[in-house]
Protein backbone atom coordinates (compact mmCIF):
# COMPACT_ATOMS: atom_id res chain seq x y z
CA UNK A 1 0.00 0.00 0.00
CA UNK A 2 2.53 2.76 0.86
CA UNK A 3 4.97 2.51 -2.77
CA UNK A 4 1.40 2.57 -4.58
CA UNK A 5 0.93 6.21 -6.23
CA UNK A 6 -2.20 8.28 -5.11
CA UNK A 7 -4.18 8.20 -8.47
CA UNK A 8 -4.04 4.06 -7.53
CA UNK A 9 -5.30 4.25 -4.39
CA UNK A 10 -7.79 6.46 -5.62
CA UNK A 11 -8.99 4.02 -7.82
CA UNK A 12 -9.03 1.13 -4.88
CA UNK A 13 -10.94 3.49 -3.31
CA UNK A 14 -13.60 3.80 -5.89
CA UNK A 15 -13.68 0.47 -6.53
CA UNK A 16 -14.22 -0.84 -2.85
CA UNK A 17 -15.48 2.77 -0.69
CA UNK A 18 -17.74 1.10 1.14
CA UNK A 19 -15.15 -1.68 2.77
CA UNK A 20 -12.50 -2.09 5.20
CA UNK A 21 -10.16 -2.36 1.94
CA UNK A 22 -11.46 0.82 0.36
CA UNK A 23 -11.48 3.02 3.61
CA UNK A 24 -7.44 1.87 3.98
CA UNK A 25 -7.23 2.87 0.68
CA UNK A 26 -8.70 6.22 1.26
CA UNK A 27 -6.74 6.62 4.93
CA UNK A 28 -3.38 6.03 3.69
CA UNK A 29 -3.79 8.77 0.34
CA UNK A 30 -5.29 11.36 2.54
CA UNK A 31 -2.81 10.72 5.28
CA UNK A 32 -0.27 11.00 3.19
CA UNK A 33 -1.77 15.02 2.83
CA UNK A 34 -2.35 15.69 6.24
CA UNK A 35 0.46 17.32 6.99
CA UNK A 36 0.71 19.69 3.94
CA UNK A 37 -3.31 20.78 4.24
CA UNK A 38 -2.19 21.40 8.20
CA UNK A 39 0.39 23.79 7.18
CA UNK A 40 -1.12 25.15 4.21
CA UNK A 41 -5.16 26.03 6.21
CA UNK A 42 -2.54 27.43 9.61
CA UNK A 43 -0.65 29.82 7.24
CA UNK A 44 -3.42 31.51 5.44
CA UNK A 45 -5.77 31.93 8.75
CA UNK A 46 -3.27 31.96 11.38
CA UNK A 47 -5.08 30.54 14.08
CA UNK A 48 -4.68 26.57 14.99
CA UNK A 49 -8.59 26.25 15.91
CA UNK A 50 -9.92 27.58 12.56
CA UNK A 51 -7.24 25.69 10.69
CA UNK A 52 -8.13 22.65 12.02
CA UNK A 53 -11.72 23.12 10.62
CA UNK A 54 -10.71 24.36 7.18
CA UNK A 55 -8.36 21.43 7.05
CA UNK A 56 -11.46 19.16 7.67
CA UNK A 57 -13.35 20.45 5.44
CA UNK A 58 -10.78 20.20 2.97
CA UNK A 59 -10.92 16.60 3.16
CA UNK A 60 -14.60 16.39 3.24
CA UNK A 61 -14.87 18.27 -0.38
CA UNK A 62 -12.36 15.91 -1.25
CA UNK A 63 -13.87 12.52 0.17
CA UNK A 64 -17.22 13.78 -1.23
CA UNK A 65 -16.21 14.71 -4.84
CA UNK A 66 -13.62 11.84 -5.26
CA UNK A 67 -15.77 10.17 -7.54
CA UNK A 68 -15.67 12.93 -9.82
CA UNK A 69 -11.70 12.94 -9.79
CA UNK A 70 -11.07 11.52 -13.12
CA UNK A 71 -7.09 11.02 -13.42
CA UNK A 72 -6.60 13.80 -15.81
CA UNK A 73 -4.23 15.26 -13.37
CA UNK A 74 -2.36 14.23 -10.35
CA UNK A 75 -4.23 13.71 -7.23
CA UNK A 76 -2.06 16.54 -5.54
CA UNK A 77 -2.67 19.26 -7.62
CA UNK A 78 -6.37 18.01 -7.57
CA UNK A 79 -6.41 18.33 -3.72
CA UNK A 80 -3.95 21.17 -4.00
CA UNK A 81 -6.67 23.17 -5.56
CA UNK A 82 -9.14 22.13 -3.14
CA UNK A 83 -7.49 23.28 -0.45
CA UNK A 84 -6.27 26.88 -2.09
CA UNK A 85 -9.85 27.80 -3.46
CA UNK A 86 -11.40 26.75 -0.48
CA UNK A 87 -8.93 28.35 2.24
CA UNK A 88 -8.70 31.77 0.23
CA UNK A 89 -12.55 31.57 0.10
CA UNK A 90 -12.69 31.48 3.78
CA UNK A 91 -9.73 33.89 4.69
CA UNK A 92 -12.15 36.39 1.91
CA UNK A 93 -15.29 36.20 4.14
CA UNK A 94 -13.25 36.67 7.32
CA UNK A 95 -11.86 39.98 6.20
CA UNK A 96 -13.91 41.28 3.08
CA UNK A 97 -11.09 44.32 2.84
CA UNK A 98 -7.46 44.58 2.75
CA UNK A 99 -6.47 45.84 5.99
CA UNK A 100 -4.22 48.60 3.83
CA UNK A 101 -5.81 51.54 3.77
CA UNK A 102 -3.46 53.28 1.35
CA UNK A 103 -4.22 51.14 -1.52
CA UNK A 104 -3.70 52.32 -4.95
CA UNK A 105 -6.39 53.96 -6.86
CA UNK A 106 -6.25 51.49 -9.88
CA UNK A 107 -6.98 48.75 -7.05
CA UNK A 108 -9.91 50.83 -5.51
CA UNK A 109 -11.63 51.19 -8.82
CA UNK A 110 -11.27 47.70 -9.82
CA UNK A 111 -12.68 46.44 -6.71
CA UNK A 112 -15.83 48.74 -6.98
CA UNK A 113 -18.79 46.68 -7.12
CA UNK A 114 -20.68 49.45 -8.31
CA UNK A 115 -18.73 50.20 -12.08
CA UNK A 116 -21.39 50.30 -15.31
CA UNK A 117 -19.90 48.42 -18.47
CA UNK A 118 -18.26 50.82 -19.63
CA UNK A 119 -15.90 51.41 -16.23
CA UNK A 120 -15.29 47.95 -15.67
CA UNK A 121 -14.21 48.03 -19.52
CA UNK A 122 -11.96 50.44 -18.10
CA UNK A 123 -11.11 49.06 -15.26
CA UNK A 124 -10.03 45.67 -17.39
CA UNK A 125 -8.09 47.66 -19.09
CA UNK A 126 -6.54 49.05 -16.18
CA UNK A 127 -6.07 45.79 -14.41
CA UNK A 128 -4.59 44.75 -17.41
CA UNK A 129 -2.02 47.85 -17.73
CA UNK A 130 -1.51 46.81 -13.66
CA UNK A 131 -0.32 43.50 -14.66
CA UNK A 132 1.88 44.51 -17.05
CA UNK A 133 3.45 46.84 -14.75
CA UNK A 134 3.98 44.34 -12.12
CA UNK A 135 5.44 41.98 -14.82
CA UNK A 136 8.09 44.26 -15.56
CA UNK A 137 9.04 46.24 -12.53
CA UNK A 138 8.51 44.06 -9.81
CA UNK A 139 10.35 41.53 -8.12
CA UNK A 140 9.37 38.18 -7.58
CA UNK A 141 8.14 38.67 -3.53
CA UNK A 142 6.37 41.79 -4.44
CA UNK A 143 4.50 40.15 -7.76
CA UNK A 144 3.19 37.75 -5.32
CA UNK A 145 2.62 39.79 -2.55
CA UNK A 146 0.37 42.48 -4.49
CA UNK A 147 -1.41 39.40 -6.24
CA UNK A 148 -1.70 37.32 -3.26
CA UNK A 149 -2.97 40.68 -1.23
CA UNK A 150 -5.31 42.87 -4.01
CA UNK A 151 -6.57 39.71 -6.34
CA UNK A 152 -7.02 36.97 -4.15
CA UNK A 153 -8.01 39.23 -0.94
CA UNK A 154 -5.83 37.22 1.36
CA UNK A 155 -5.07 40.00 4.57
CA UNK A 156 -1.45 41.05 4.72
CA UNK A 157 -1.09 38.58 7.62
CA UNK A 158 -1.91 35.72 5.59
CA UNK A 159 0.55 36.26 2.73
CA UNK A 160 2.93 37.12 5.08
CA UNK A 161 2.78 33.47 6.37
CA UNK A 162 2.35 32.02 2.97
CA UNK A 163 5.52 33.61 1.57
CA UNK A 164 6.88 33.08 4.54
CA UNK A 165 8.64 36.66 4.77
CA UNK A 166 10.58 36.52 8.16
CA UNK A 167 11.03 40.65 8.09
CA UNK A 168 9.43 42.40 10.44
CA UNK A 169 6.44 43.96 8.63
CA UNK A 170 5.93 41.32 6.66
CA UNK A 171 4.05 41.59 3.51
CA UNK A 172 3.32 44.75 4.29
CA UNK A 173 6.59 45.77 2.88
CA UNK A 174 6.82 44.59 -0.01
CA UNK A 175 3.26 45.67 -0.87
CA UNK A 176 4.77 49.47 0.31
CA UNK A 177 7.26 48.82 -2.07
CA UNK A 178 6.08 47.45 -4.90
CA UNK A 179 3.39 50.54 -4.67
CA UNK A 180 6.13 53.27 -5.12
CA UNK A 181 7.83 51.09 -7.68
CA UNK A 182 4.42 51.03 -9.67
CA UNK A 183 3.78 54.57 -8.79
CA UNK A 184 7.07 55.67 -10.52
CA UNK A 185 6.27 53.13 -13.25
CA UNK A 186 2.83 54.92 -13.89
CA UNK A 187 4.29 58.33 -14.24
CA UNK A 188 6.99 57.46 -16.15
CA UNK A 189 4.20 56.13 -18.22
CA UNK A 190 1.46 59.13 -18.13
CA UNK A 191 4.70 61.02 -19.18
CA UNK A 192 5.79 59.65 -21.96
CA UNK A 193 2.15 59.40 -23.25
CA UNK A 194 1.73 63.43 -22.95
CA UNK A 195 4.93 63.68 -24.65
CA UNK A 196 4.57 62.13 -27.60
CA UNK A 197 4.70 64.45 -30.50
CA UNK A 198 1.85 64.89 -32.30
CA UNK A 199 1.89 63.45 -36.52
CA UNK A 200 3.21 66.59 -38.54
CA UNK A 201 3.63 68.28 -35.90
CA UNK B 1 -6.86 29.32 -11.08
CA UNK B 2 -8.52 32.89 -10.91
CA UNK B 3 -11.03 34.05 -13.53
CA UNK B 4 -8.42 37.07 -14.28
CA UNK B 5 -6.03 35.19 -15.57
CA UNK B 6 -5.22 35.67 -19.18
CA UNK B 7 -6.52 33.28 -21.34
CA UNK B 8 -2.69 32.65 -22.71
CA UNK B 9 -2.40 31.15 -19.06
CA UNK B 10 -2.62 27.22 -18.60
CA UNK B 11 -4.82 25.46 -15.65
CA UNK B 12 -2.42 24.79 -12.26
CA UNK B 13 -3.43 21.19 -13.47
CA UNK B 14 -2.11 21.90 -16.88
CA UNK B 15 0.52 23.83 -16.05
CA UNK B 16 2.07 21.63 -13.72
CA UNK B 17 2.03 18.80 -16.14
CA UNK B 18 3.67 20.83 -18.69
CA UNK B 19 6.18 21.82 -16.01
CA UNK B 20 6.92 18.00 -15.22
CA UNK B 21 7.72 17.47 -18.97
CA UNK B 22 4.24 15.41 -19.75
CA UNK B 23 3.57 17.30 -22.43
CA UNK B 24 7.57 17.08 -24.17
CA UNK B 25 10.62 19.08 -23.64
CA UNK B 26 9.62 21.83 -26.26
CA UNK B 27 6.27 22.80 -24.24
CA UNK B 28 8.05 22.27 -21.03
CA UNK B 29 10.69 24.81 -22.22
CA UNK B 30 8.03 27.06 -23.17
CA UNK B 31 6.26 27.26 -19.85
CA UNK B 32 9.22 28.33 -18.06
CA UNK B 33 9.65 31.01 -20.26
CA UNK B 34 5.92 32.01 -19.77
CA UNK B 35 6.54 31.65 -15.91
CA UNK B 36 9.25 34.07 -16.14
CA UNK B 37 6.98 36.98 -17.44
CA UNK B 38 3.93 35.72 -15.81
CA UNK B 39 3.58 37.14 -12.27
CA UNK B 40 0.21 35.01 -11.88
CA UNK B 41 1.36 31.71 -13.09
CA UNK B 42 5.17 32.02 -11.23
CA UNK B 43 3.12 32.92 -7.97
CA UNK B 44 0.91 29.77 -8.83
CA UNK B 45 2.94 27.78 -9.50
CA UNK B 46 5.48 29.05 -6.31
CA UNK B 47 2.36 28.49 -3.74
CA UNK B 48 1.88 25.07 -5.09
CA UNK B 49 5.40 23.71 -4.78
CA UNK B 50 5.07 25.09 -1.21
CA UNK B 51 2.03 23.34 -0.57
CA UNK B 52 3.70 20.13 -1.99
CA UNK B 53 7.11 20.10 -0.72
CA UNK B 54 7.24 23.06 1.76
CA UNK B 55 9.17 22.81 5.58
CA UNK B 56 7.38 23.48 8.64
CA UNK B 57 9.04 25.69 10.52
CA UNK B 58 10.01 25.38 13.85
CA UNK B 59 7.54 27.87 14.75
CA UNK B 60 4.72 26.49 12.98
CA UNK B 61 5.92 22.67 14.25
CA UNK B 62 3.21 23.30 17.12
CA UNK B 63 0.52 24.27 15.65
CA UNK B 64 0.77 21.66 12.26
CA UNK B 65 0.92 18.83 14.81
CA UNK B 66 -1.64 20.12 16.85
CA UNK B 67 -3.61 20.05 14.20
CA UNK B 68 -2.99 17.30 12.65
CA UNK B 69 -3.51 14.74 15.62
CA UNK B 70 -6.83 15.70 15.32
CA UNK B 71 -8.12 15.20 11.34
CA UNK B 72 -10.22 12.39 11.48
CA UNK B 73 -11.32 10.48 8.72
CA UNK B 74 -14.04 12.58 6.76
CA UNK B 75 -16.01 9.44 6.35
CA UNK B 76 -16.44 8.98 10.00
CA UNK B 77 -20.19 9.99 11.13
CA UNK B 78 -20.09 12.40 13.88
CA UNK B 79 -17.41 15.16 13.18
CA UNK B 80 -18.05 16.56 16.79
CA UNK B 81 -16.79 13.96 18.76
CA UNK B 82 -14.13 14.87 20.97
CA UNK B 83 -14.46 12.45 23.71
CA UNK B 84 -11.74 10.32 25.32
CA UNK B 85 -11.23 7.38 26.04
CA UNK B 86 -12.66 7.47 29.54
CA UNK B 87 -15.06 9.17 28.78
CA UNK B 88 -16.14 6.56 26.42
CA UNK B 89 -16.09 4.28 29.10
CA UNK B 90 -18.26 6.35 31.41
CA UNK B 91 -20.60 6.59 28.50
CA UNK B 92 -20.89 3.35 27.89
CA UNK B 93 -21.28 2.17 31.63
CA UNK B 94 -24.19 4.46 32.33
CA UNK B 95 -27.58 3.32 31.61
CA UNK B 96 -26.82 -0.35 31.72
CA UNK B 97 -27.89 -2.34 34.90
CA UNK B 98 -26.23 -5.59 33.73
CA UNK B 99 -23.22 -3.86 33.46
CA UNK B 100 -23.31 -1.86 36.48
CA UNK B 101 -24.31 -5.06 38.38
CA UNK B 102 -21.15 -6.76 36.98
CA UNK B 103 -19.18 -3.81 38.21
CA UNK B 104 -20.69 -4.17 41.94
CA UNK B 105 -19.46 -7.60 42.54
CA UNK B 106 -16.29 -7.19 40.83
CA UNK B 107 -15.51 -4.29 43.47
CA UNK B 108 -16.95 -6.52 46.18
CA UNK B 109 -14.94 -8.87 45.53
CA UNK B 110 -11.96 -6.11 45.17
CA UNK B 111 -12.77 -5.11 48.87
CA UNK B 112 -12.87 -8.65 50.40
CA UNK B 113 -9.61 -9.58 48.63
CA UNK B 114 -7.98 -6.04 50.09
CA UNK B 115 -9.82 -6.66 53.84
CA UNK B 116 -8.23 -10.49 53.32
CA UNK B 117 -4.94 -9.23 52.18
CA UNK B 118 -1.60 -8.99 54.77
CA UNK B 119 -0.65 -5.76 56.24
CA UNK B 120 2.32 -4.22 54.90
CA UNK B 121 3.54 -2.27 51.45
CA UNK B 122 4.87 -4.14 48.93
CA UNK B 123 8.02 -3.00 47.65
CA UNK B 124 9.98 -2.28 44.13
CA UNK B 125 7.99 0.60 42.76
CA UNK B 126 8.18 4.11 42.10
CA UNK B 127 10.17 7.01 44.76
CA UNK B 128 9.22 5.56 48.03
CA UNK B 129 5.31 7.22 48.08
CA UNK B 130 3.87 3.92 46.98
CA UNK B 131 0.03 3.29 48.34
CA UNK B 132 -2.36 0.41 47.97
CA UNK B 133 -4.80 0.10 45.60
CA UNK B 134 -7.89 1.97 45.78
CA UNK B 135 -9.48 2.97 42.92
CA UNK B 136 -8.57 6.22 43.22
CA UNK B 137 -4.44 7.15 42.03
CA UNK B 138 -3.40 10.15 43.36
CA UNK B 139 -2.07 12.91 40.79
CA UNK B 140 1.07 14.51 42.19
CA UNK B 141 1.43 17.20 39.53
CA UNK B 142 1.27 19.51 38.06
CA UNK B 143 -1.94 20.54 39.65
CA UNK B 144 -3.46 24.77 39.57
CA UNK B 145 -1.66 27.51 38.42
CA UNK B 146 2.26 27.25 38.07
CA UNK B 147 4.91 29.34 36.56
CA UNK B 148 6.11 27.60 34.05
CA UNK B 149 5.13 24.55 31.55
CA UNK B 150 5.36 21.38 33.15
CA UNK B 151 8.47 19.13 32.22
CA UNK B 152 6.60 15.97 33.11
CA UNK B 153 3.06 14.22 34.86
CA UNK B 154 3.45 12.42 38.25
CA UNK B 155 1.07 10.48 40.19
CA UNK B 156 1.82 8.88 43.63
CA UNK B 157 2.85 4.73 42.83
CA UNK B 158 0.55 2.19 42.67
CA UNK B 159 1.45 -1.58 44.30
CA UNK B 160 1.31 -3.98 41.51
CA UNK B 161 1.19 -1.18 38.98
CA UNK B 162 2.68 -2.58 35.33
CA UNK B 163 1.54 0.48 33.29
CA UNK B 164 0.57 3.85 34.35
CA UNK B 165 -1.17 5.43 31.59
CA UNK B 166 -1.25 9.50 31.08
CA UNK B 167 -3.47 11.41 28.93
CA UNK B 168 -2.98 14.81 28.19
CA UNK B 169 -6.59 16.52 27.51
CA UNK B 170 -7.93 20.10 26.44
CA UNK B 171 -10.39 21.58 28.69
CA UNK B 172 -13.06 20.34 26.61
CA UNK B 173 -11.32 16.61 26.84
CA UNK B 174 -9.28 16.69 23.20
CA UNK B 175 -6.82 14.60 23.40
CA UNK B 176 -3.27 16.08 23.20
CA UNK B 177 -1.19 13.76 23.77
CA UNK B 178 -0.35 10.25 25.77
CA UNK B 179 1.94 7.81 26.76
CA UNK B 180 2.29 4.61 28.44
CA UNK B 181 5.56 4.08 31.29
CA UNK B 182 6.46 1.56 33.55
CA UNK B 183 7.06 4.35 35.73
CA UNK B 184 4.64 6.75 37.93
CA UNK B 185 6.30 9.45 36.14
CA UNK B 186 6.14 10.50 32.40
CA UNK B 187 8.48 13.27 30.99
CA UNK B 188 6.25 15.64 28.58
CA UNK B 189 7.68 16.28 24.97
CA UNK B 190 9.25 19.90 24.24
CA UNK B 191 6.21 20.12 21.67
CA UNK B 192 3.63 19.03 24.29
CA UNK B 193 5.14 21.28 26.84
CA UNK B 194 4.86 24.14 24.56
CA UNK B 195 1.14 23.77 24.46
CA UNK B 196 0.57 24.95 28.25
CA UNK B 197 0.67 28.36 26.87
CA UNK B 198 0.16 31.36 29.88
CA UNK B 199 -3.64 31.17 30.79
CA UNK B 200 -4.61 28.26 29.11
CA UNK B 201 -5.97 25.43 31.19
CA UNK B 202 -5.17 22.06 30.20
CA UNK B 203 -6.04 18.71 31.99
CA UNK B 204 -4.58 15.58 32.64
CA UNK B 205 -5.52 12.02 34.44
CA UNK B 206 -3.64 8.97 34.64
CA UNK B 207 -4.89 5.34 35.07
CA UNK B 208 -3.16 2.70 36.42
CA UNK B 209 -3.28 -1.11 35.15
CA UNK B 210 -1.81 -4.44 36.43
CA UNK B 211 -0.45 -7.10 34.59
CA UNK B 212 -3.49 -8.32 32.49
CA UNK B 213 -4.34 -4.76 31.67
CA UNK B 214 -6.69 -4.05 34.20
CA UNK B 215 -7.25 -0.67 35.05
CA UNK B 216 -6.33 -0.90 39.31
CA UNK B 217 -7.14 3.11 39.64
CA UNK B 218 -7.02 6.37 37.59
CA UNK B 219 -6.87 9.87 38.87
CA UNK B 220 -9.51 12.58 38.91
CA UNK B 221 -9.56 14.82 35.93
CA UNK B 222 -6.46 17.30 36.89
CA UNK B 223 -6.36 20.48 35.77
CA UNK B 224 -3.12 22.67 35.51
CA UNK B 225 -2.29 26.49 33.86
CA UNK B 226 1.10 28.46 33.38
CA UNK B 227 -0.26 31.87 35.18
CA UNK B 228 -0.36 34.86 32.87
CA UNK B 229 2.69 36.77 32.55
CA UNK B 230 1.19 39.75 34.65
CA UNK B 231 -0.13 37.19 37.33
CA UNK B 232 3.43 35.86 38.24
Amino acid sequence: MESAADEELVQRYLDRAETPAGRAALDELFGRYHRRVALWCLRIVGDRETALDLTQEVFLRAYRGLDSFRGGSKFSTWLYAIARNHCFNAAKSQARRPADPAEPEVFDRIESTELDPHQQAEAAQLFATAQALMDGELNAVERQAMLLHYRDELPLDSVTRLLKLSNASGAKAAIVSAKRKLKRAWDRRQAAATNVPKAGG
Amino acid sequence: MPESVSQECPSLETLVRRLEGAEGEEMKAATERHLEDCASCSTESALFREFLNGEVSPEEKVGVDWVERRIRPPYAQDLNDTSSWMDRLASTLRGSPLVWAGAAAMLLAAVLVVRDAPPGLPGGLGNGRIVERSGQLQAAGPIGDIDAPPSFLEVVAVADAVTYRFKLQEIDRTLIWEADSAQPRVELPAEIAAEALPGRTLVWRAAVLDESGSILAETQSTRFAVRAEGAR
